[in-house]
């Protein structure tokens, strides 16, 4: 069950290929004893494995061994450093807005000229 | 509206329903993760193990998944990583250097008594590591490359390149079986 060396490779990656290189498989393989076998052989692996790797079951006492453990504990809700760093930066710029608009506006400078003529 | 398993997982965890959303993604997930780590490990019971200790990590992970990906890919990702480490704990504890020329390849390559039924996938167990570990999840869930190629931490070329050799090593081992 040896396939021709030059259809070899296409061969193993014949769900890959594009519909005009696949027609030329197919048409080698039409007149090809080994290389129909080789593509079969390759079928009957994609079947087996297919249907072996989605049959595999978890041991269902070590399941409820696992729901024993999470039953105790609580998902961990980790609260991000970033969102707690943009604060902080939202609060700085709300309050450098706030100063900016304030001195724009004369308020700071009022403020400034009346606590300056206050007699006390 | 949900569409798939993924979907429906997504939709609880994003409605922070943990428990509904573990149940399903272990009843979903779970047989597929066992193959996972036995392609690993290649050992059932260690497996297992692994496989427990998973679970339990993602239980406590669920409100950390990010929708950047699907479900089974993070599950899957976690998965691998906990049972390198493990390969790596057990390789540490081996009496035999690994660093020795060819012993690694000789640790990656065998797997030992497979437990799960078919030739096929006994003949799986004799691939390298890398091999084994994509085509298992090329099969699970005929995943795209390029999610193989994230949950492997490497590049998609390299994961088409695994997948192609090991089914062209399996080919040739089932033919050389099948004649005995």
């Amino acid at each position: 069950m040896t396939p021709c060396a030059a259809f070899e490779d296409r061969l193993i990656d014949y769900a890959d290929l594009r519909p005009g290189d696949r027609s030329v498989i197919d048409e080698h393989v039409a007149g090809c004893a080994a290389c129909r076998e080789y593509l079969a052989t390759l079928r009957e692996i994609d079947t087996k494995l297919t249907a072996d790797v989605r049959a595999i079951q978890f041991n269902p006492e070590r399941y409820a061994e696992v729901r024993r453990q999470t039953g105790s504990m609580r998902p961990v809700v980790r609260t991000s450093r970033l969102p707690e760093w943009l604060d902080f930066v939202a609060a700085c710029a709300v309050c450098a807005f706030g100063y900016g608009l304030a001195w724009q506006s004369g308020v700071i400078a009022y403020l400034v000229s009346a606590l300056s003529a206050s007699p006390n | 509206m949900p569409t798939t398993r993924d979907d429906e997982i997504r939709a609880l965890l994003v409605r922070k329903r943990f428990t509904e959303a573990f149940e399903l993604a272990m009843s979903a997930y779970g047989g597929r993760m066992l193959g996972l780590a036995f392609s690993i490990l290649g050992d059932r019971a260690e497996a297992e193990d692994a496989v427990q200790d998973v679970m339990v990590r993602i239980w406590r992970a669920l409100p950390q998944f990010r929708a950047d990906s699907a479900v089974s890919t993070w599950i899957y990702t976690i998965t691998r990583n906990r049972c390198l480490t493990m390969l790596k704990q057990r390789r540490a504890h081996e009496p035999v250097s690994l660093d020795e020329p060819g012993t690694r390849e000789a640790a990656e390559s065998v797997v030992a008594a497979p437990a799960l039924e078919s030739d096929v996938w006994t003949l799986l167990g004799t691939l390298p590591l890398p091999y084994r570990q994509a085509l298992t999840l090329f099969y699970a869930e005929e995943k795209s490359y390029e999610e193989i190629a994230r949950i492997l931490d490497m590049p998609i070329g390299t994961v088409k390149t695994h997948i192609h050799r090991g089914r062209k090593l399996l080919a040739s081992l089932y033919g050389e079986a099948r004649l005995k």
